[in-house]
């Protein structure tokens, strides 16, 4: 069965574009939107530029904006999209080539948010203990592939100001409801800014555009929560 | 593309004009619109600045009442008109819809009702338009 | 404690307005509920006139709902705006400037309204 892909170009090197390329590709059952691509770009035009890795969406590199939705291209079926294929780069982020966005800010931002294990005392000898309980409490956050379609999708992200963004707020509470991690005051410190945990509005399109199910702004609304009882009572935890 | 090196500068990378964003933007606003979340914040944005605007010319012109006699009294028989009911109308369906949304808002900052938040969006969008029913039923003899 | 440098000293204002801006909307909503049902549309018929609007400031019932509905509304509307304007600028000297003008705004609506209530009453 033939689909039809129009696919978002944009070369400034060259001078080409901003434009859509209209594609047709054969597609057998089971065909995903990167498949797809793959084809388009061996067998009709070899410029198509797209990031992709481990095609099992647990990567995180080939997130766009399909049919206006944020989504991972290889767990994107085309079986489960109706009529022209319409694809996008993420939305909300500056473009570098056809369908590769800059993510130098959302890496800054990762940066920013100190992304490591923060343990308190010496080492232990041999592992670190932790019961399967406290461990089922981030879970789902560190499930997190860090593909950004959730910041991409998030309609505070679109405007100015450098807000950190909901796979940023998730890290976060990755780490502060990890029972091994013993910097919780200051993770909440670095998210208490103006841009930071303040600034999100429950419109739910991040949870909506997870590939991986994390209930992001569940997560968020907990971690402010936090941010909120430590700045109006003074809590040191 | 090859990405950079450690220490070497990448691309320059250059913005899509904004022609081209606003001709991209509509296929992501119609989208949201279908999707309740984001519909709820659009129109929560909208009605918030609605009446905050509102608000300011309100205090004015109820300030009349104390420096301008006679502009008062001419000025609330021009809202009694049928047109300015009809917007004070819509402005009561505005006040009902940011506040209703708002303690959507609230019980969401508690996580309740997480998960029915699709549900919510839409019962506070049909409360509102019950109450703008309500409205105009009550102001019927007076617009007529 | 942990053993680790603290991050930059914070502000607690965005908590502070996060927190107030709920609480102060719950207010609102059944005050300005009641203001617009008693005022339009229990009897529709009624013109609103000057000697309306003295007759129901003397009551101390009037009086207290609509002084506070003055201030909790010019607070929860500012700070909305506030936040508003804050998602198109990100510039922190044009945000000290937004949040100051916001202020001011508020604070001069409310001055004059807190007037207008004190002359109404002692008509």
């Amino acid at each position: 069965m033939k689909r039809k892909l129009r696919v978002f170009r944009y070369d400034p090197e060259a001078g080409d574009g901003p434009r859509f390329q209209t594609f047709e590709v054969e597609a057998p059952e089971g065909m995903t939107v990167l498949d797809a691509l793959h084809v388009c770009k061996e067998q009709q035009d070899a410029s198509l530029t797209y990031r992709w890795s481990c095609r099992s969406f647990i990567c995180g590199s080939c997130a766009m904006t399909i049919n206006g939705r944020s989504l991972l291209a290889c767990k994107t079926q085309l079986s489960n999209l109706r009529g022209t294929v319409r694809i996008e780069p993420l939305a909300g982020m500056n473009v570098i080539k056809d369908l590769v966005v800059d993510w130098e800010p959302s890496l800054a931002a990762y940066r920013s948010i100190t992304p490591h294990l923060m343990t308190d005392g010496d080492p232990p000898e041999t592992e670190r203990i932790q019961y399967p309980g406290a461990r089922r409490l981030y879970d789902a956050a560190a499930t997190c592939v860090l593909c950004f379609a959730c910041t991409s999708a998030c309609p505070v992200a679109w405007t100015a100001g450098g807000y950190l963004g909901p796979a940023i707020l998730t890290k976060v509470a990755r780490f502060v409801e990890d029972d091994r991690d013993a910097a919780t005051a200051r993770r909440l410190d670095e998210i208490a800014s103006e841009d930071g945990v303040w600034r999100c509005r429950t419109a739910f399109r991040c949870t909506d555009s997870c590939p991986k199910d994390i209930p992001i702004t569940e997560t968020i609304l907990r971690l402010r929560r936090l941010a909120a009882a430590r700045a109006l009572r003074g809590i040191a935890r | 593309m090859n990405s950079p090196r450690a220490g070497e500068q990448g691309p320059t990378p250059r913005r899509a004009g904004l022609a081209f964003y606003l001709s991209r933007g509509p296929s992501l606003i119609v989208r949201g619109l279908f999707e309740p979340g984001a519909f709820a914040h659009a129109a929560h944005r909208l009605t918030g600045l609605v009446i905050c605007a509102y608000l300011l010319a309100h205090i004015i012109v109820i300030g009349q009442a104390a420096f301008n006699e006679q502009g008062f009294d001419s000025l609330m028989r021009t809202f009694h008109r049928p047109l300015f009911l009809l917007l004070d109308l819509l402005l009561f369906g505005a006040v009902a819809f940011h506040g209703l949304n708002g303690c959507r808002l609230m019980l969401h900052d508690l996580s309740i009702g997480l998960r029915h938040q699709g549900r919510l969006v839409w019962v506070v969008t049909a409360a509102t338009f019950s109450l703008m029913g309500w409205g105009l039923w009550a102001l019927w003899p007076e617009l007529t | 404690m942990t053993r680790y440098a603290p991050a930059a000293r914070v502000s607690r204002m965005p908590a502070w307005l996060w927190l107030l801006q709920r609480l102060s909307g719950l207010l609102i909503l059944g005050l300005v509920m009641a203001h617009m049902v008693v005022n339009h549309y229990v009897d529709p018929a009624t013109t609103i006139t000057v000697g309306y609007v003295i007759a129901n400031v003397r009551k101390l019932t009037f009086l207290l709902v609509d002084s506070c509905l003055l201030l909790l509304a010019l607070f929860h509307g500012m700070t909305g705006l506030r936040n508003v304007l804050f998602d198109f600028v990100s510039r922190p000297r044009a945000r000290s400037l937004v949040a100051w003008a916001c202020t001011v705004v508020g604070a001069a609506f409310f001055a004059f309204g807190l007037a207008v209530l004190l002359t109404v009453m002692n008509r």
